[in-house]
């Protein structure tokens, strides 16, 4: 039996690189998510406003940890030099002040352009009532006017100097929220029992039955004391380190991505899919009396293992994938449509990413087939 | 010699019976729709009346002997002259009555013939009677087999023509290959976009069937079916009835006379709309012939991924029920096959097909809908672990490139169906395959809850058929109910109309069946201007209203007209709507779509939920009809 550290390398090395990997798209990560599904688009202008007077509007927040809200302002009655200006924002909850900051704009445009303010963000904006205040602190070379809109996207109107619109003429506004890092765990956390803690421990968790089972299978030639133990359970929660994050990059512009029925399938199903799997196959070649030959099976036969089983995958997620775009239409169907059986939880790329690399393990399985001058399988010779 | 037989296969008895009950319960599911008129020769579903062109042409050669029809570019070379000949016999009236019973039949044989190709490629039941199912409640097969467009014989020729290929390969007899030849010429000859690929499936048929052991697995190694040259009957029997069908519409229809070869020749404006689509380049007015072969080399090859992947995402994988559910079980069944199927060689020419299905599934495109690379892999699989899927793909090759060429400017549904088709036959070969496999391995064990697993499987065939019948007659008997009850209605309505009205109808009626039951004139599909006139047993198509009233500017004008003897009524099969409407468009070159409201005048006694309507007022609210979709799909 080889030693400890000699058996444990490779399976350690590549934990390494894998947790390396994780911080990387973890650290990377922004989340810039609507917090309001209203999306006003401009319609009309409001104002002009110059120094010392304010527009606002109400609006509401459907997401926690609102932080940023952005505004469409352009210049006019411009004297010729550029128009420069400072806006207070003010941001009200049921008549309190509860954050305030400033924004600049060196150079505002006849055309429409958006001011964005960050700031600390709200936790607790999940459905609450806000209303923003923005007061033109400084211009010079002109005015500006706000972007308004008449479909009546926002509750209340748009106040010009604290005088209200019509009942049907909003500010075009959008509150968003900016997360990075903690502030993500944080979204998350708050959205499953046992907060930000229990999201850590389900994915170790999940990562180190995973890791032993990867271990299970392995090819059988020694080492199952406590140091392999824990190379390989630190392995499979390098796994499920990297494979959910790897969620929190796609769905970094999804609003409320924390509750999104996707989001949770493929972070909280990638974890349990790790912590399965390998015990599912440990569980099937027992059964079968084959696991000695999945713990001999040379690289053509795993990689057959591996097409089978991203095949596998990506065809079931297919059934939990939302339809797609159609173009076309079968008019005498109602519905434009025969009933296709699905389960829309997923977006497209979740199945066509396991179905694409499955089509490249399987031109690899065959093409090694090829060298071989016999196709790929697991079983031997005359088995069947 | 006949295929041996094993445990699993079926007795020639059992096959009759099985294929027997399919038809009956096609013909049942179609019968419902004619029953309901959803689907009628005259009657397209939408409203298109696209049909009517057909019609005509059929009346015009039956009773004038008018060769105006057989003109291949109208695509009704072969549907014309057959509906001709029915109103030649019948007459005009029960010609159309009957000729969609005589749809209802030919759209009934599709699944069995359907069944038969899976059979004759397997020589067991249980895929055969999936494939049957799936084809059978395929709605574009079903639409378009029925409401008169000349596809239903497209169906009918390209079905034929996939049992033909898999019987001459089973057994290549003279007769067998002289059948696939003629199938084949059937198919080019039914429709323009078979022309070419129907020749090149012909023409590939001779190394198809010479080669047929690299695809070819069930049990005919004792007939190396003689000679090769034998084996270019087809292609030569394809000729002789292409041949002898140009020669004959040249000499009958002089008109279509305009080149030698008039079944070869096809709508150069297809081309050039095409044409100018694909490459902005190109524009209508300047287009030339060297034009698309410029194209074709330079511009299709980098499009024709996302082309592909456009085709089978809107077109086919979207037109299968429960299509991801289809999906997952073939796949299913191929990583059984692939797991189970030993050490079997994958030859080199099997393998050169792969790159090109990589490339396919790996272009941009198909990332928007999951299920083109889904497809794609599973054809793959199909390909490597189910040899007899390679002659299917090789043939409909031709076509599949055709039609995803074209898809931006007129592929539709019917057309693409042909894919979808063999797509269906693919499946029920891998899920026979499987199941066989499955079976094979399992018997071994025993005695146990295997067999018993095993007899299920066995018996499943037969009990997907009873499911299927019982279904079917479900579906007919409540269909006839519906056409007893509104045959009673309209006597009723007949009885409280008074000398003078109207009944004005949609499209969804039999207007000949509807004024013989009301004793009044009928004006048929106002909803689309009015097709048909009707005042009895009409001796041909038509006349339109328009020909009967003249031109009118408003429709007020036109109601006043058709009021200036009586009442105006209205009639829509079923239950009435919420807010009863009516919409009348197409009525007059300048009239835009306009709602009407229909207002109760009496109660049906059978069913005082029932009113008799007549014509309204127009809405004078903002709604406006929607416009009739684009016979392209394209909403």
């Amino acid at each position: 039996m080889k030693p400890v550290l000699v058996r444990t390398r490779a399976p350690f090395l590549v934990g390494v690189g894998l947790v390396l990997l994780a911080a990387l798209v973890f650290g990377s990560t922004t989340w810039q998510q609507p917090a309001s599904r209203a999306d006003p688009v401009s319609r009309i202008t409001v104002g002009p406003f110059a120094s010392g007077e304010s527009f606002g509007q109400q609006f509401t927040t459907e997401t926690s940890y609102f932080s940023r809200v952005v505004v469409r302002v352009r210049a006019r009655e411009g004297n010729g030099s550029p128009v420069v200006a400072k806006l207070n924002f003010r941001l009200f909850q049921g008549g309190d002040l509860v954050r305030e900051g400033q924004a600049s704009i060196p150079g505002l445009p006849e055309s429409s352009h958006p001011v964005s303010w960050s700031f600390t963000p709200l936790a607790e904006s999940a459905g609450s009532v806000y209303e923003l205040q923005v007061v033109v602190a400084e211009i010079s070379g002109g005015k500006l006017v706000a972007d308004a809109t008449t479909a009546d996207a926002l509750p209340g109107s748009i106040l010009a100097n604290g005088i209200p619109g019509a009942e049907h003429t909003d500010l075009v506004l959008r509150p968003f929220r900016e997360l990075r890092r903690t502030g993500v765990l944080l979204a998350i956390g708050d959205s499953v029992p046992g907060g930000g803690i229990g999201v850590v421990i389900l994915l170790g968790a999940a990562g180190a039955i995973g890791g032993l089972g990867f271990h299970a299978l392995r090819r059988g030639h020694g080492g199952s004391g406590p140091v392999d133990w824990l190379v390989w359970a630190f392995l499979g929660v390098a796994i499920v380190s990297l494979a959910s994050s790897i969620p929190l990059t796609r769905f970094q512009a999804v609003m409320a991505a924390e509750g999104d029925p996707g989001f949770v399938l493929e972070t909280r199903g990638m974890a349990l899919g790790v912590a399965l799997v390998p015990w599912m196959m440990f569980v099937a070649a027992k059964a079968t009396g084959r696991l000695a030959e999945l713990r001999a099976s040379e690289p053509g036969g795993r990689l057959f293992i591996a097409a089978i089983t991203t095949t596998a995958i990506g065809l079931l997620l297919l059934v939990i994938t939302e339809g797609p775009v159609y173009f076309q239409w079968i008019e005498m169907i109602e519905g434009g449509r025969p009933e296709q059986g699905r389960i829309p939880l997923l977006r497209q790329v979740g199945s066509t990413s396991f179905i694409r690399v499955s089509m490249a393990a399987w031109i690899a399985v065959w093409l090694l087939s090829l060298g071989r001058g016999a196709s790929p399988s697991t079983s031997p010779p005359g088995t069947r | 010699m006949k295929r041996s037989r094993t445990a699993e296969t079926a007795s020639p008895q059992m096959v009759k019976s099985v294929l027997s009950l399919i038809f009956v319960s096609a013909v049942l599911l179609r019968s419902a729709r004619v029953f309901r008129v959803d689907f009628a020769p005259w009657w397209d579903g939408v409203g298109w009346g696209y049909a009517d062109l057909w019609t005509s042409q059929a009346a015009d050669l039956a009773f004038n002997v008018s060769t105006a029809g057989l003109d291949f570019r109208t695509e009704g070379l072969v549907y014309v002259p057959l509906l001709g000949i029915f109103l030649k016999i019948f007459g005009f009236t029960p010609g159309m009555e009957i000729w969609a019973w005589v749809l209802v039949l030919i759209s009934a044989t599709i699944p069995v013939m359907a069944a038969g190709t899976v059979h004759e490629l397997t020589g067991r039941l249980g895929g055969a009677v999936l494939v049957a199912i799936l084809v059978t409640l395929d709605p574009v097969q079903e639409a378009f087999g029925l409401n008169g467009w000349s596809d239903s014989i497209t169906f009918f020729a390209v079905s034929l023509s996939f049992l033909t290929f898999a019987r001459a390969a089973a057994r290549p007899t003279r007769s067998r290959l002289v059948a696939l030849g003629m199938a084949l010429g059937l198919t080019a000859l039914s429709h323009a976009t078979w022309t070419w690929p129907a020749m090149s499936w012909a023409v590939m048929s001779w190394p198809l069937l010479a080669f047929r052991r690299h695809w070819w697995t069930t049990g005919n190694a004792d007939h190396p079916g003689g000679p090769t040259i034998r084996l270019a009957t087809p292609l030569l029997a394809f000729l002789v009835t292409i041949l002898v069908v140009n020669f004959l519409v040249l000499a009958i229809a002089p008109e279509s006379a305009d080149n030698l070869f008039p079944v070869l020749s096809s709508d150069t404006n297809n081309q050039r709309a095409l044409i100018s689509t694909l490459n902005p380049d190109v524009e209508w007015d300047t287009w030339e012939p060297a034009d698309t072969v410029r194209t074709l080399l330079f511009v299709v090859p980098g499009r024709f991924p996302s082309l592909l992947a456009d085709l089978i995402g809107q077109q086919i994988t979207g037109v299968m029920h429960l299509s991801t559910w289809l999906l997952l079980g073939m796949g299913a069944a191929l990583l059984y096959i692939a797991s189970t199927v030993g050490r079997k060689t994958v030859s080199r020419g099997a393998l050169l097909a792969l790159p090109v299905f990589a490339w396919l599934a790996w272009s941009s495109q198909a990332t928007f809908d999951a299920t083109v690379p889904a497809l794609i892999l599973t054809m793959a699989l199909a390909w490597i672990y189910v040899p007899q899927s390679r002659g299917l793909f090789i043939a409909i090759l031709p076509i599949t490139a055709l039609l995803a060429i074209f898809l931006p400017h007129n592929t539709h549904f019917r057309h693409s169906n042909a894919i979808l088709y063999a797509v269906l036959i693919v499946f029920g070969l891998v899920v026979d395959a499987a199941a066989a496999r499955w079976q094979g391995g399992r018997f071994k064990f025993s005695p146990g809850r295997w067999d018993r697993v095993a007899l299920t499987l066995r018996l499943a065939p037969a009990g997907l058929v009873v499911i299927l019948l019982a279904w079917a007659i479900s579906q007919s008997a409540a269909a006839y109910s519906f056409r007893r009850a509104e045959d009673s209605y309209l006597r009723w309505l007949g009885t409280i109309m008074e000398p003078g009205d109207l009944l004005l109808t949609s499209g969804n009626v039999n207007p000949w069946r509807v004024q013989r039951l009301i004793g009044s004139p009928v004006v048929y599909d106002v909803e689309h201007g009015s097709r048909l006139f009707v005042t009895g047993d009409s001796p041909t198509w038509g006349p339109r209203l328009s020909a009967i009233i003249g031109t009118f500017e408003t429709h007020e004008e036109f109601l006043a007209t058709l009021s200036a003897n009586g009442r105006n009524w209205f009639y829509r099969p079923g239950s009435p709507a919420f807010e009863p409407l009516v919409v009348f468009s197409q009525l007059g070159a300048d009239t835009s779509a306009t709602y009407y409201s229909l207002d109760p005048v009496a109660h049906f006694p059978d069913d005082p939920t029932r009113p008799a309507f007549v014509v309204g007022q127009p809405l004078e609210d903002d709604r406006s009809p929607p416009d009739l979709p684009s016979q392209t799909g394209r909403g």
